[in-house]
């Protein structure tokens, strides 16, 4: 192990003088000093000052409270945490998957490391028991999705896939991110000192400039499932919807598939209708489509203005889409008034 | 590419060409919309439109067309929109942010002063005289643009008519806090049937204030207003507007 993941494995089970780090370890001061002021650049530790003594800890960032767990779960499971984490080692290990078996050239393939190099890796990683063989001979292996090593790998490595990006022709106070549950926890961390809700569960953090409202979902999801899952929200209906479709970005033969799928095919055709009828924002194929596809069971949308009761305008989208409409039409008219 | 990830100077720009069109029509409009409410409430203020709106009576508005000929022009459901694509007057190397500059407009809506109801007959009507003058900092010029806008109480008035969505349930919570409630009931009142709008929308103003799962309650909160506060208010409106 090198100095580096020597000194993070003892910080990771606790802060620690660093004359006592020097005490410890079997590295030189000078050795030991230098990595220190490495990892403290890199924002992974920080040191503050006590009785005289200067203590070392881990940062608060969400890097290196990861680290923390993957090196003790990888010293008590019997991995080097320094091998496991380099560069290499992690592009063989993210090249594996759980479901679908890889051969060695597969891997070689994908990361573009030399075989030999390769054939290493893998044997660290059967070693480990990360990965298990599914086939000896050709070698063909699979992730051991059980691994509480490999499951905090996955979050520690996730990516924030690109934002939807759409033009808004003004500013807004806020931004909705729908993530997946380990990247929500990474972007916790990155926003504790902004502004920042999280849906469902009640937790409103006040900041000074935009707030983030969070929502976390089961897997990334598509322009078109976002839509889905927006239309049957107020500010979906009003606002959000209607960016999307401004964006450009919706293939409306996926969003009919998937409508069709969720029983939504009148909510949805009923929708881009109504507002064709406000403004051409949809071609009219588009709606005829919907229209061929219209369900003979009844919906209602939007409920949660159901209270308010209707507004005088829907019968005619009503009896012409197959649902029981709560729309409020201003604030749509509003939210279109802006493209 | 949103707005807000536009390189701060750019955005500067983008606003100060906007603050720019509206200075060549500064003494012959009043402005009202996103702009006025940014003006009036300054920092409270996080939700704000490049759009600009103004109003002016009928009769100014040739005028304003030969001032702005510049620009291109469409008839919109309110009045006439003039319009021109933005040219950035700062270096932009990103190849991205290039081209979603280029979809930006700089906008500006001109009618006459009167806020309508779309499904009915119901208006609110401006009075040109009672404005107050308002001053607007560009970014990247020294100097300041006077320009005039109506009373908090009057932007409030109009807002607590607007559908409940949350830009205009945001707006009416913030310029609330700066006015004189009393003095909103009479704007309200002052105008046609505008109260009955006022009242058509307020339990759903309230409804969607009040419930922790809309967006407006957690703007509000996240802008330092008092849920309760703001709701009580909506109720003290309601009441007095339903006594007549």
């Amino acid at each position: 192990m090198n100095v580096r993941s020597a000194v993070l494995s003892l910080l990771s089970i606790r802060p620690h003088q660093i004359q006592e780090l020097i005490e410890k370890l079997p590295y030189s001061r000078p050795a030991i000093y230098a990595t220190l002021n490495g990892l403290t650049g890199e924002g992974l530790i920080e040191k503050r000052r006590e009785r005289g003594r200067v203590i070392a800890e881990l940062s608060d960032r969400y890097e290196a409270q990861k680290l923390r767990e993957i090196y003790i779960k990888s010293l008590s499971s019997g991995i080097d945490p320094d091998i496991l984490l380099r560069e290499s080692t992690l592009k063989v290990w993210r090249s594996i998957s759980i479901e679908e078996t890889k051969s060695l050239k597969e891997i070689k393939r994908s990361t573009g490391l030399s075989y030999n190099w390769v054939r290493k890796i893998v044997g660290f990683l059967l070693e480990s028991n990360l990965a298990v063989y599914k086939k000896r001979k050709p070698v063909l292996i699979v992730m051991n999705k059980n691994h509480e090593v490999n499951k905090l790998l996955k979050r520690y490595t996730s990516t924030r896939k690109e934002d939807l990006r759409i033009y808004y022709s003004g500013t807004i106070p806020f931004e909705i991110i729908s993530e997946t549950p380990e990247m929500l926890e990474k972007l916790l961390y990155q926003k504790i000192d902004e502004g920042f809700s999280i849906k469902g569960t009640g937790l409103l953090v006040r900041g000074k400039e935009k707030l983030s409202i969070m929502e976390s979902t089961e897997k990334e999801l598509t322009n078109e499932e976002s839509f889905l899952k927006k239309i049957e929200t107020l500010e979906g209906v009003e606002d959000l919807c209607i960016r999307l479709i401004e964006s450009e970005k919706i293939d409306y033969d996926k969003l009919l598939e998937l409508a069709g799928k969720r029983n939504m095919i009148n909510m949805v055709g009923c929708y881009l209708d109504i507002l064709n009828s406000i403004k051409k924002v949809v071609p009219a194929s588009i709606i005829k489509k919907f229209m061929k596809n219209i369900s003979k069971r009844r919906t209602i949308f939007l409920k949660p203005l159901k209270r308010y009761g209707k507004e005088g305008w829907e019968k005619e989208f009503e009896e012409k889409w197959n649902v029981n409409l709560y729309l409020d039409i201003g604030a749509i008219r509003h939210g279109m008034g802006s493209i | 590419m949103n707005l807000e990830e536009f390189p701060e100077r750019v955005k500067n720009d983008i606003e100060d060409q906007s603050l720019t069109l509206l200075e060549i029509v500064k003494d012959d409009i009043v402005v009202i919309g996103g702009w006025a409410v940014r003006v009036l409430a300054g920092k409270k203020h996080i939700r704000y439109t490049l759009d600009i709106d103004g109003i002016t009576p009928r009769e100014n508005l040739p005028k304003i067309k030969r001032k702005l000929q510049n620009l291109l022009t469409r008839e919109s459901d309110w009045g006439t929109q003039f319009y021109q694509r933005y040219v950035p007057q700062v270096d932009i190397t990103n190849k991205e942010v290039m081209e979603a500059v280029e979809q930006v407009e700089l906008r500006m809506e001109i009618s006459e002063p009167r806020i309508k109801e779309f499904q009915s007959h119901h208006y609110f009507e401006f009075d040109l005289s009672e404005c107050e003058s308002r001053k607007i900092r560009y970014h990247n010029k020294p100097e300041v643009l006077t320009v005039k806008v109506p009373s908090a109480e009057k932007m409030a008035a109009v807002k607590l008519g607007l559908p409940a969505d949350y830009k205009n349930n945001f707006d009416a919570a913030v310029l609330l806090q700066m006015s004189d409630i009393d003095r909103v009931i009479q704007a309200i009142k002052e105008n046609n049937d505008w109260s009955e709008m006022v009242l058509r929308r307020m339990d759903k103003k309230i409804g969607r204030a009040k419930d922790p799962a809309r967006l407006e309650h957690a703007l509000l909160i996240n802008a330092g207003i008092t849920i309760r506060e703001y709701v009580n208010k909506l109720k003290y409106i309601k009441d007095q507007l339903k006594e007549g």
